[in-house]
């Protein structure tokens, strides 16, 4: 397979999921940031793993009012976040561990770190803090 | 009739606490639930309440043979966010110093396989070589580990002209003794017992796992950051990425004693480097991070690290998402036990050179 560029992946992705693209940019080194609506993020898992994608890891980010997910794949040779958010208000984001299969662990720990849902989630217990911790320890506002 | 093994949190198959329910019937492993956690220390959240400089010490004290790995990863990230290059020379004292890590790292792997095997006398002989690396990071950087090399647009310290024949003595030692254990490896029909077939990991499996490092490479599947995302000057160097298609522990070990050899060559060829290049000139002044974003990875002994940083123009950053190689990994062991006797439970897990305190930060 021939290396992608940014600009063939951003325009793959808009034609793939037309207006639920809402921005991206680009970083040093092979960095690519791009955020999309809450749901279309399968769509995109979709369309990456086709591209034999390799899941790094998934962060959750309080950004205040919204709660944040960064799915950070690797599409050789480009590292790609691929960002969606929730009103904290319900911070409802289906899973994508049924398109990658380690992302069960990264969304359990967003779900007890961050309060975010995942909906279905194959095992939603905690995987860090003991199962009977209640509190968010990650959420900043 | 299915029997349930409980191994750890504490247990004597393990260093450190982490918990496996191994269900069984008879001596065969039929399933496995691995549980984390049990070293949790919330470094993630303490990060945001230090400043970008304190925060490279602690993820250097993340763990406690990555201590180089995980720095590395963290001030590239920050580096990306400040737009600095860092100077020519400070790319190979970096290098050197992680390929030292990486060194004795495998050397220790190696030592811990040949324990659990039952062959102490190897262990103790490969402790013993570790020992040569240890001397030379203690000589250079003034600590055996945690080396406190970085800061963010350089390095805090210089390899000077006359540490350069003590450290060329040493890698020279390791590299004829790694050869030796190759061939123990490779040979001694104990080890090759133990080996050979036990704790299978496919390359559909390793794949689907997202796996990283020696355990992704010991089953075919090339991942190495040194090769796909080029940084410091490993675009520099010549050496090759070691990819093995057998996917048992025995393909798993040879990955890592290779691993040495190959870091033994970068080394080399980093010193030649290094004599060309000017003293002194360590580190670029950074003043300020401003707001952005970026991602720094590392190839550690173990596989990718993985930092995510935000920065939101303040001296402390915004989030700082830690991924260590322990963490991708561990998520394939129950697929490699699986039909494998429960005698090989203890060097199965230990194949993918586990670091718990890593994976739960």
């Amino acid at each position: 397979m021939t290396a992608l560029t940014a600009e063939e992946l951003i325009s793959r992705i808009r034609s793939h999921i037309g207006k639920n693209f809402i921005e991206y940019h680009t970083g040093r080194r092979n960095r690519v940031f791009i955020t999309v609506k809450n749901g279309s993020h399968r769509d995109v898992a979709r369309l990456f793993s086709e591209l034999a994608a390799h899941l790094s890891v998934i962060t959750s980010v309080d950004l205040g009012e919204y709660l944040e997910m960064v799915y950070h794949f690797e599409i050789k040779p480009l590292q790609v976040s691929l960002k969606t958010s929730a009103p904290k208000s319900n911070p409802r984001i289906e899973t994508i561990s049924d398109i990658f299969i380690s992302a069960a662990w990264y969304e359990r720990e967003a779900m007890e770190m961050m309060g975010l849902k995942i909906t279905n989630h194959p095992d939603p217990s905690h995987l860090f803090l003991p199962d009977d911790y209640a509190e968010c320890p990650l959420r900043r506002y | 009739m299915e029997v349930v093994v409980q191994i750890g949190p504490q247990h004597l198959a393990l260093a450190e606490p982490e918990r496996f329910r191994i269900h069984t019937e008879g001596e065969k492993v039929v399933g496995v639930d691995v549980a984390v956690g049990y070293n949790h220390r919330g470094i993630e959240k303490l990060a945001e309440r230090k400043t970008f400089e304190q925060d490279i010490l602690l993820v250097e004290r993340i763990c406690g043979i990555c201590s180089m790995s995980h720095p590395v990863a963290f001030v590239q990230a920050v580096e990306d966010i400040a737009n600095v290059d860092i100077p020519e020379r400070a790319k190979y004292l970096r290098m050197i110093i992680a390929e030292m890590e990486r060194i004795h790292s495998h050397l220790l792997w190696a030592g811990i396989a040949a324990e659990i095997i039952g062959i102490e006398t190897l262990f103790m002989y490969i402790w013993k070589d570790r020992e040569y690396v240890l001397d030379q990071l203690e000589i250079i950087t003034g600590n055996r580990n945690h080396y406190a090399w970085n800061t963010v647009g350089g390095c805090r310290k210089d390899i000077t002209e006359s540490q350069f024949p003590g450290l060329l003595n040493a890698l020279e030692v390791v590299e004829r003794r790694t050869e030796y254990y190759i061939d123990s490896f490779l040979r001694n029909r104990t080890i090759r017992a133990r080996l050979i077939g036990t704790g299978i990991l496919s390359h559909e499996d390793a794949v689907r796992y997202c796996t990283v490092g020696p355990t992704a490479r010991g089953s075919g599947y090339a991942v190495d950051v040194r090769k796909d995302d080029p940084h410091l000057a490993y675009d520099q160097v010549d050496f090759d990425e070691i990819v093995l298609d057998g996917g048992d522990n025995l393909e798993r070990a040879k990955v890592r004693l290779l691993e040495v050899i190959e870091s033994v060559k970068i080394i080399r060829q980093a010193i030649d480097a290094l004599k060309e290049l000017p003293e002194g000139d360590l580190a670029v002044p950074v003043t300020g991070i401003p707001q952005g974003e970026s991602v720094g990875r590392y190839e550690a002994p173990r596989g990718e690290v993985f930092h995510y940083v935000k920065s939101n123009g303040t001296f402390y950053p915004e989030r700082v998402k830690i991924r260590a190689p322990t963490y991708a990994n561990i998520q394939a062991v129950p697929s490699m036990l699986d039909g494998d006797t429960l005698g090989d439970v203890p060097l199965t897990i230990a194949s993918i050179d586990p670091c718990f305190c890593c994976t739960d930060r």
